[in-house]
């Protein structure tokens, strides 16, 4: 039996529905009321749902397989996991935004919320600019506004959010979407297996053999 | 072996006897060296994070984060005539997960004239040691010069060769196929990359595959390793359980040939880790060839619970007024017929679990039966 973490909430439906598509379909998944483990047995496979931040870390701690977890999570969690697929699921960027209209002042340190502090580290870091970070767990966009921050790192889909609140994307840092990832000694005992379901996500016949 | 053993110690006794029983003898190196033997060797080391502290003689201090350094920093410069064969059981102060933690490891390093029958002699070591473990293990091998054979035939700059050895780390083919986009490599060399991060299974099965891959004398040298040790594992009984998988990596400033990892059934991280590292040598001045192992202990206990569901075989309570003589020579025969006994007061909340509980009073062993 697989275990597999999918992400709580609408990415991990999409996540299932490809699951289902590619053969590990499990009935349990739509019921109402469903259990937060589902065995089944005949594909397989079991599923757990997990807060989408949390996927990686149940992988990597091999309490799961396999599971999906977006880029950005596992770069700030720095998961030591495989990540063997690509699902193209949930496609956004993590981006440096700020207030319409906004002018760096590039003599004074930069005021940055977000919650991805070690994204945010590294970027910076990378184009040698002093910041100082300002961790918030939600509403980034309300940092700017409030003269909390000068600008925000955060994940964005289509900019709508950001330009309801006249903000607007400065610099793309990079492109996110889920990922497939597998516990790395679990992907030793159970490869033919892994490796089969990673052939059918893709679309890909496998030969178990 | 006693039941009351925890993982980490049954595992080190057994390798220990392992270790001796191979000719390795036993190294014990200092708890603390001088800060800069770690500063100029932090890749090596994996992290930058030391407990520093300031000396007697005002020389600065770390704890020691690694054996393999104070190793080799005590090897003679010259190339050594015969094997250094050794073998540590230490602790080791690291960060992980946010905090310093003091973790046990055992290893071998087997330094001097190196040729393919260490190697075989190293990887069945390592073999040996994931046995004594569990039944259930896989050692992964790669090679290092077979890698860097191939990143160096490609037109990258050392960022892209860094961001390969990520994806090749992370087996993302679609991280490789981005990075060579990027860099603009396509083709055969786009697919070479692609093949060797995907690449993994028994190591008989898939040399063939890897020899298909081979574009560079480096990558010739490195197969042709890889070629013999299969054949003298395969010969030695014990290939079955070695896989070729290049997501073991390492950093290519100190480790040059083979490396590998060994995982158990049960671990979620791999509980051996090791590989050649002659780079270091020449790096700190020595001319011998190098290679050794890790056991990571410390792992073992974490995930490996005593399966026994119970504190001790007996609970012996006594009353006040009992032969505590002949209580205490009852504890005795018991424990000497190998069962775990905890003598307690009567009456008393132990909240001890136990297998079978006995009492004794005033008149000797007064009634047994099960806790």
């Amino acid at each position: 039996m697989l275990n597999i973490a999918l992400p709580k909430g609408r990415l991990g439906d999409k996540v299932y529905e490809k699951f289902a598509a590619a053969g590990y379909e499990c009935g349990l998944f739509h019921e109402p009321g469903r259990k937060l483990v589902m065995s089944c047995g005949d594909t397989g496979v079991s599923y757990f749902l997990v807060k989408p931040s949390d996927a990686a870390i149940y992988v990597e701690r091999g309490a799961a397989d396999i599971g999906v977890a977006g880029k950005d999570t596992l770069l700030e969690c720095g998961c030591d996991v495989y990540e063997l697929l690509d699902l193209g699921l949930g496609v956004c960027k993590v981006a440096v935004a700020g207030p319409v209209n906004y002018r760096e002042d590039r003599s004074s340190t930069l005021r940055v919320a977000t919650k991805y502090v070690n994204i945010t580290k590294r970027y910076y870091a990378s184009i040698n600019r002093e910041i100082e970070i300002i961790r918030l767990g939600g509403s980034i966009e309300l940092a700017p506004l409030l003269g909390l921050s000068d600008v925000i790192v955060d994940i964005v889909e289509t900019g709508a959010t950001l330009k309801e609140n006249g903000l607007e994307v400065f610099e793309e840092i990079m492109p996110i979407s889920a990922r497939l990832v597998a516990n790395k000694a679990s992907y030793k005992f159970n490869q033919k297996r892994i490796d089969a379901l990673v052939a059918k996500l893709k679309g890909e016949a496998y030969d178990q053999n | 072996m006693n039941q009351q053993q925890k993982k980490e110690e049954l595992v080190t006794s057994r390798l220990q006897a392992m270790f001796e029983g191979r000719g390795f003898s036993r190294v014990r190196v200092n708890p603390f060296e001088e800060y800069r033997l770690y500063a100029d060797n932090l890749n090596f080391l994996g992290s930058r994070q030391l407990i520093t502290f300031t000396d007697m003689d005002g020389r600065l201090m770390a704890l020691k984060p690694d054996v393999t350094l104070s190793i080799v920093r005590n090897m003679p410069p010259g190339e050594l005539k015969r094997f250094e064969k050794l073998y540590y059981i230490d602790r080791v102060c690291r960060a992980a997960d946010g905090e310093y933690k003091m973790l046990r490891q055992m290893g071998v390093e087997l330094i001097g004239p190196q040729d393919d029958f260490v190697n075989l002699e190293i990887a069945d070591l390592a073999l040996s040691c994931l046995g004594a473990v569990s039944d259930d293990y896989v050692l992964d091998i790669s090679h290092l010069g077979f890698v860097s054979g191939l990143l160096d035939s490609a037109p990258l700059n050392i960022g892209a060769k860094q961001k390969l050895m990520g994806a090749l780390y992370s087996k993302s083919p679609h991280m490789v196929e981005s990075i060579l986009d990027e860099a603009g490599v396509n083709g055969d060399m786009k697919r070479k990359f692609t093949v060797l991060t995907s690449l993994s299974g028994p190591i008989l099965e898939l040399l063939p595959q890897v020899k298909t891959l081979v574009s560079s004398p480096d990558m010739q040298d490195g197969w042709q390793e890889l070629d013999a040790l299969g054949k003298l594992l395969a010969a030695s009984g014990s290939a079955d359980r070695v896989n070729l998988d290049f997501s073991a990596v390492n950093d290519l400033d100190y480790y040059n040939g083979m490396i590998f990892n060994g995982y158990v059934k049960g671990v979620p991280n791999a509980v051996l880790s090791g590989g050649r590292y002659d780079l270091l040598m020449r790096k700190m001045g020595k001319k011998s060839g190098a290679i050794g192992f890790a056991v990571y202990l410390s792992e073992l206990n974490t995930y490996f619970k005593s399966g026994r569901g119970y504190d001790f075989d007996i609970l012996l309570t006594y009353k006040p007024d009992c032969d505590y003589a002949a209580l205490l020579e009852l504890a005795k025969g018991l424990a000497a017929n190998g069962q775990s006994v905890r003598i307690e007061r009567g009456g008393t909340d132990t909240r001890l679990t136990c297998q079978k509980h006995m009492c004794f009073g005033e008149s000797g062993l007064e009634g047994e039966g099960k806790c």
